[in-house]
């Protein structure tokens, strides 16, 4: 098989795996839309609350990722 | 997707991201005090608050308040009088040499009860003041500003161009896998990628935000010219008057004709945002939204009645809307807490990029057609 075959092969697969790869970054960019548009149209009520929360999830999945993950992954090996 | 395009989408997101990175780092830190600009000068004590009183005290006549902030500078004009939505127990007045003049302004804050003059606020000069013109215009005025917006547009670029990549990088890897125990340069592609992602709404609402404010001096010349002219053109062959009427009966008419809104701003006679025989009485709403979207009302400067009043054209309010999505500035301390985060944490995202690049540039680095066809060949 030639190389350009194997790309293109390789390439057709990526497309492919396309919208799982996307899932997690379209919910996180959907919930930070959305609270920055709410936090917007109220002013200190339960919307802006929501809003809030649905913006501090990125942050907290980072604090996950860089924080407590190798953490558990050490504990755990 | 093709080679081609794959390799297409890598040059435009290489170029555009290289192009704007050092400008881009520049806004994100001088950002991050903007987002506190209200705390830092409370701090700095540069924000005099006006002394406690009874909540229920009345609040006194505009002209009595004229009248203190003129007195200290009897030579000058006054331009603008202007208060704080969360500080209704001041305004403030602004005195230049003449109307239109924007050198060696005077700010004179005056107590809203008292009559009082509370401070004479220095809004040109000190820290806060250069981080803002370098955000802004890079002290370079109306050319800075619309490089800046270039800056902007091509980090939009940058961050589409980044969402096309994301997928062939991380076809392999689970979502938010950082690979701690490989080369440090693989754990950076994987931070600059998560990171990106992640921030990728923020970072893409705050540049498209940006650029928008970037023409905001053009856009409310425009307005002027389409809005303001159509609205002053029956006292335009008119002499200017020689006497003005009661502020506060003014401020009351503009107040009787829109009695759901809040006074934002008063531009005085021969200003930009009047006529030479009007007061431009800028009223506003109490929510986040419509505290942004001031409604001008103009009020004929001798005898207080109302000349006419209309809402903000589309392409103002696109500008006044997208200043609080740009600052961060209207969800209170929790908002600009996140607002920092997220800054900081584009900061980051900038930063590996810029990394990933200069460590390979001297390095071999086959294409990305071999890169993929090993990978495959790995697989």
């Amino acid at each position: 098989m030639s190389t350009q075959n194997l790309t293109q092969q390789t390439a057709n697969s990526m497309s492919a795996k396309t919208p799982t790869i996307f899932l997690w970054p379209s919910i996180l960019g959907s919930m930070m839309l959305v609270g920055l548009i709410a936090a917007l149209v109220d002013d200190g009520g339960t919307i802006e609350a929501i809003a809030l929360i649905l913006l501090c999830i990125p942050t907290l999945l980072m604090v996950y990722v860089y924080a407590l993950k190798p953490l558990f992954n050490k504990s755990f090996r | 997707m093709q080679i081609q395009t794959i390799k297409t989408w890598s040059f435009i997101h290489k170029w555009s991201s290289l192009i704007c990175t050092v400008f881009m780092l520049l806004l994100c830190l001088t950002g991050l005090p903007l987002i506190f600009g209200h705390e830092i000068n409370h701090m700095l004590g540069k924000e005099v608050e006006p002394p406690t009183m009874p909540a229920d005290t009345p609040h006194i006549s505009m002209d009595e308040m004229l009248a203190s902030a003129k007195a200290l500078y009897p030579a000058r004009v006054v331009q603008y009088v202007f208060s704080e939505p969360d500080e209704p127990n001041s305004w403030t007045f602004s005195l230049g040499k003449t109307p239109t003049s924007d050198d060696d302004t005077k700010y004179v804050k005056v107590d809203a009860r008292t009559a009082n003059v509370i401070d004479e606020p220095k809004f040109n000069e000190g820290f806060m003041h250069i981080m803002f013109r370098l955000h802004v215009d890079l002290f370079a005025g109306l050319p800075g500003m619309l490089f800046l917006g270039f800056m902007g547009l091509l980090l939009v670029v940058a961050i589409v161009s980044g969402v096309v990549l994301y997928a062939p990088f991380m076809r392999k890897l689970d979502f938010a896998e950082i690979r701690h125990n490989r080369a440090p340069k693989l754990k950076r592609l994987d931070t600059h990628n998560f990171l990106g992602v992640v921030t990728l709404v923020w970072a893409l609402v705050v540049g498209v935000t940006g650029v928008i404010n970037a023409w905001s001096d053009l856009v409310i010349k425009y307005w002027q010219f389409d809005q303001m002219a159509a609205m002053t053109a029956p006292y335009k062959n008119l002499p200017p008057p020689t006497n003005f009427a009661s502020l506060q009966a003014s401020v009351a008419a503009a107040a009787a004709r829109e009695p759901n809104m809040q006074l934002g701003f008063i531009a005085f006679p021969g200003t930009d945002f009047s006529s030479p025989h009007h007061y431009g009485m800028f009223m506003r709403g109490d929510s986040p939204i419509t505290a942004r979207l001031f409604k001008p009302v103009l009020v004929d400067a001798q005898t207080t009645n109302i000349t006419d009043s209309r809402n903000v054209p589309w392409y103002l309010a696109t500008l006044l809307i997208s200043q609080p999505l740009h600052f961060g500035d209207y969800g209170g301390l929790p908002l600009k807490i996140i607002w920092l985060i997220l800054d900081i944490l584009t900061i980051v995202v900038l930063w590996t990029g810029l990394v990933l690049w200069w460590k390979k540039r001297n390095q071999y680095a086959p294409d990305i057609e071999s890169r993929i066809a090993m990978n495959a060949l790995k697989a």
